[in-house]
Order: structure tokens, then sequence, then C-alpha cells
């Protein structure tokens, strides 16, 4: 049995929403509502859902980005979730994070250089000599040449923005990635060199990696372990081929069932989900997929199911289990 | 066709020559072609040499009174005529330049730098602080302008050095609002969040990521302050509260003038010009500046 890199304990966040004349806090946004999951040392764990599922939420609050309303993050023996702001700069060292947007995510008044250099400079772990070899290697690392070092991020094109995204989450050997939709911005072709240079990168550095999409295909390629998340809930999560081939949640089976196959010849039930994914702000009683689920039973809607072990690895929310 | 292929060549060349495009060269090169903002800058540079030699280059002495000459009109021995104690307003004028631009320059760098802080402060860290600060400038701001820097001259008393206090003091709010709005939008980027992702510390982020990118707007507006600094710091000492009477500051030198403003136009006409090109020539090249430091007007 592996290590365990990092166990989630019921992560919960609630954004409050503002209303009344007077601004008190009235009402919540159940963003995330009691997620908890495990990653053990050197896998890949993709988090799938639809938009505002919150599953960009759940990776922001591993890298304490955003502070958890409830629950336990446990990384390395240690909860982040009650450090300190100290602390947890201190902690980011092994915990970093590539953004969705290659074009937003690196400073336009900064050259590549100084920003692959920027962890190593905070976490004051070089001179200046040793930073400049350390990010001319990186760049090296990722697919970039060393002259680059000096360029500014407008002239470089979103696939190779992503690669320095990645030389700098890189820089301070981290034990855990998160990486929150890396390629969705990118396009098809420069999506799977991006996602092949991070899995040559997990196996020479033995990364661990978190890895957030709303792309059934892209987290097929490149995870060991797949949750899916359903409004703010974790609804299943098991190993990729069993996930893929026999989905036990009605979500996850419409889910699947929504992926394009690229023969036109084979011919696939389409599971439509009736109405629209419910507000979170005023979640639905019991299974919060209750109202769209073709295999609704009574106790659906009154009792909330909790993910149990329906076969070896392989968990799954739903009373039909 | 073989002149295409040529042409396409000498572009490749090119690109190769300015390998390193730096946000200054980027800046430079926006800014050359405006053709008024560039005639500014060069005439403020000239304002600059004539403030620095002053004394060397004024034909005649600003201070000593010469009776033979009193109110004397243009000519050639006095481009700009004297003064009612005789004393040649040209010279007067060269050397005034230094005062004006000393007190424009000094003011306008004190509340930027403190302004600045109060803006990054209050726009980084929200709250109580925010609301503090920004309310005192709210109660600074409800003042008309030059009543407040009379205010603060009646507690301090007149003279060139509380002048300078006065127009800092004035226009430190307008600077801490200007740097917290764009500190307030630049905190959500997503390069903020990403640089507090690998673990900078609050100080690295504000200095390091928002303070430059605040930058282009604080110089912008730091040109265009100075023009309003100059002229109110010479309406201060027209009223007599700032400079006082020998020395050669504009303002004061219009005051003097008031009394003959029929009999000898130019002792006020000259230094009303002086002070009219300069702070136009400030607001010119803060306009052209504003126009090539912003990441929207590209070409």
């Amino acid at each position: 049995m592996t290590e365990l890199l990092l166990e989630v304990k019921n992560l919960k966040k609630h954004f409050p929403v503002n209303k009344g004349l007077f601004g008190q806090k009235k009402s919540f946004v159940r963003a995330v509502d009691g997620v908890s999951l495990t990653i053990e040392k050197g896998e890949t764990l993709g988090l799938v859902g639809e938009s505002g599922c919150g599953k960009s939420t759940t990776g922001r609050m591993i890298t304490r980005l955003l502070a958890p309303t409830e629950g336990e993050i446990l990384f390395d023996g240690r909860d982040l979730s009650k450090l300190n702001d100290k602390q947890i700069r201190e902690a980011r060292k092994e915990l970093q994070m590539i953004f969705q947007d290659p074009y937003a995510s690196l400073n336009p008044r900064m050259t590549i250089g100084e920003t692959i250099a920027e962890p190593l400079i905070v976490h004051n772990m070089m001179n200046k000599k040793d930073r400049i070899k350390k990010v001319h290697e990186l760049l090296e690392c990722v697919g970039l040449t060393s002259y680059h070092a000096n360029r500014y991020p407008h002239e470089f094109s979103g696939g190779q923005r992503q690669r320095i995204g990645i030389a700098r989450a890189l820089a301070v050997n981290p034990k855990l990635i998160v990486a929150d939709e890396p390629v969705s911005a990118l396009d098809v072709s420069i999506q799977s060199q991006v996602l092949n240079l991070m899995q040559d990168l997990q196996e020479e550095f033995g990364l661990t990696y978190l890895f957030i999409s709303h792309d059934l295909s892209v987290v097929e390629h490149i995870s060991d372990r797949v949750g899916v998340m359903y409004l703010g809930k974790l609804v299943e999560i098991a190993r990729k081929e069993t996930l893929y081939e026999n989905p036990k949640h009605p979500y996850t089976k419409a889910l699947m069932s929504a992926v394009p196959i690229a023969n036109p010849r084979v011919k696939k039930e389409r599971i439509v989900l009736q109405g629209d994914i419910p507000s979170p702000s005023n979640p639905p009683t019991g299974c919060t997929f209750h109202p769209r689920c073709n295999a609704c039973m009574e106790i659906c809607k009154t009792e909330v199911p909790l993910l149990k072990e329906t076969s070896p690895g392989h968990f799954s929310a739903c009373h039909l289990y | 066709m073989k002149n295409g292929t040529v042409d396409l060549h000498i572009k490749d060349g090119r690109q190769e020559a300015e390998k390193v495009r730096t946000p200054f060269l980027e800046f430079w090169r926006k800014f050359k072609k405006q053709r008024i903002a560039m005639i500014a800058a060069f005439f403020i540079g000239f304002l600059f040499i004539v403030a620095l030699l002053g004394p060397f280059i004024a034909p005649y002495s600003a201070v000593e009174p010469d009776y033979e000459n009193i109110l004397s009109s243009p000519s050639m021995q006095h481009l700009a005529g004297t003064d009612a104690f005789g004393r040649d307003i040209f010279s007067r004028i060269i050397e005034g330049t230094r005062i004006s631009l000393f007190v424009g320059l000094s003011s306008v760098f004190f509340s930027a730098v403190l302004g600045t802080i109060l803006g990054l402060v209050s726009g980084y860290y929200g709250g109580w602080l925010d609301n503090m600060i920004m309310r005192i400038c709210d109660v600074l701001f409800a003042f008309p302008g030059i009543l407040l820097a009379i205010g603060i001259i009646a507690i301090l008393g007149p003279g060139l050095g509380n002048v300078v206090i006065a127009v800092a003091i004035f226009g430190i709010p307008t600077f801490a609002r200007i740097v917290r709005s764009s500190t307030l939008s630049i905190k959500e980027t997503l390069y903020v969040e990403s640089a507090r992702s690998v673990g900078a510390s609050a100080k690295r982020i504000i200095f390091k990521h928002i303070f430059p990118s605040t930058l282009s707007s604080i110089i912008v507006y730091f040109t265009m302050r100075i023009g309003t600094a100059i002229l109110t710091a010479a309406s201060l000492s027209f009223l007599g509260l700032g400079a006082q009477p020998p020395s050669p500051e504009w303002g004061a030198m219009l005051s003097a003038g008031r009394d003959f403003l029929n009999t000898a136009p130019h002792v006020t006409f000259f230094p009303g010009l002086s002070i009219f090109i300069t702070v136009l020539a400030f607001n010119l090249l803060g306009d052209g500046l504003r126009d090539a430091l912003d990441p929207k007007m590209k070409d």
C-alpha cells in the first residue's frame, strides 16, 4: 500500500450572501459541501464536474488560497486548515498550483526568468547565481530554451505560457501540484503536448497531481483515479478504468454517456438529464441530485446518501448501493 | 514578387535585432509618436536647464534695484521690461523658474509618496483600515482645494517651505484614491493570486506585483499634478502667503505688478505667461504619457 500524501476530510466552503438593507448574512452559497478524498504519493487524482460544482473551490482550499469554512486538510501529516498566514506561506513550498488561464497568471511586467525564480526568492532557496542556473534548467525541462528567460509573457503563445506556469510550479520541488483546468484554455493540439509534458515531469520528479478539469477525456488520459463532483459534493470516486467502464452513480452514468466517441458508426445511448443544475445557495433536500435522477426513490428526497465503498476502491454516494 | 521576399527578410532581421522588448521600450515607441507631448517634454527639459543654470544665464540680477529704469517697457536691453524697482523681469522669471519647479516637484513628490503608500495599504488590506483612510481622504476632499492650502498656511505661517507642505497635503487624497482603485483591481488578477499561491508575502506582492502595475497611473497623475501644484503655489504667493516680496516667485511677481496693471501691463503679463506655458506643458506631457502608458491604446 502506498503512502497517503493528502487527506481531505469533510471540507466545506460556504460563501455568505449579504441580503437585506443592513448587510445581514442571511444565506450561504454552499460551493463545497462536505468533500472527503485522499491522494496517494505519486498518483494523479482527476476531479471532474460541470461548471460551478465546486471543483476549483476545492483545489483552491487545498492550496489555501481560500480558507475552508469547515473540515480538515491533512497534507503530509499536517492540517493545512489550521495554519496561520506565515505557516501557510511556508507550506506552499511543497504545494504548488497551475492555473487555468496562462495569459492572466503571469505578471506582464516581469520577465519569464523573474516569474520562475519568484518561488525560489520567496522561500529563500538559492543565491542569485544558482537561481539563474535553476531557471535555465527548468526552462529546458519544460521544453523551452534558456534564452527565453529574458523575455516578457506577451511574446509567448498560450501553450508556451502554460509551460512557464508549470516551470514556476516545479521550481521549489513541490510534493503536490494542484492543476486547476491547466489545459482548458489551450487548443486541442497543444493540450496533448502539455498533458504529456505533465506526465513526463511526474515520472521524472515523482510528482503528485490533483488534476481539476471539466473535460472527461483529458481526465481519463492523465488520471489514475477520478472523482466526480456534483453541486459541492463528491458523488463518486474510483480508479479511472472502473469509473469509465462501470460508473455506478446515475450522475456519473449520464456524464459518461455524454463523452463523444470518435466513431460515427458506434451508436450509443445518451442519457439526457432533465432540468438544470440547482442553485448551490438552496440545494435540494436529501440527495442533491434527486430532482434530476432517473432512478429516484422516496429515500433520496429525505436522506443524504453517504460515500460508501461499493466495490474495492470504488466509492459512490447513492442510495441504490 | 522578388521585392516582397526581400522585404520579409528585412522584417525578420529587424525582429532579431529587437530581441528583448522591455515595457520601457514599448512605452518609448508609443510616446515618440505624440508630437505635442514630445514638444512639451522638450520644453520642460529646457525649463529644468534654465532652473539649474538660473543665475548664470540671467542677464541682470534678480533682486538688485535699478532706480534709473523703473517700469520701463520691453526693449532690447530689458527683454520683458522692468518692474517698480527697475529689476529686469526677464532675469527674474529665469530665476523664478527654479522656485516654481522646486515647489511643484517637491510638493507633488511628497503627495505621491504618501498617497501611494496609503492607497496601496488601503486597497490591499481593505477592512477598517481602508475605511479609515478613505474617510479621512473624504474629509480632505470636502475642502475646496485652495482653501485647504490657505488653512494649512494659516496654521504653519507663510513661507515657501510651508507652501510645499500645504500643496503636498492637499494632493495626498487624490493619489491615495487613484492608487487604491488600481490596487483593488490588480489585487484580483490571477497573477497576484498565483504569486500568493507560490508563497509570496503581502509585502512582496504589494511592492513587486501591485506597485509596478499602478506606476503608470501614478506617473501620469504626477505629471498633471505638477501643473496644478505650480498654479496653487503661485496663487498662494499671489495672496502673499507663499514666497515673500524680494523673491522672484512668479505668483509673487504677479501680485507685485497688480498696481500697475493699466500703466505697465508687462510687469504682470510675462510672469503670467510663464505660469501659463509651464502648467500647459506639464498637462500636455501628462496627456501624452497617459496615452502612451495605457495598455488599451495599442497603436
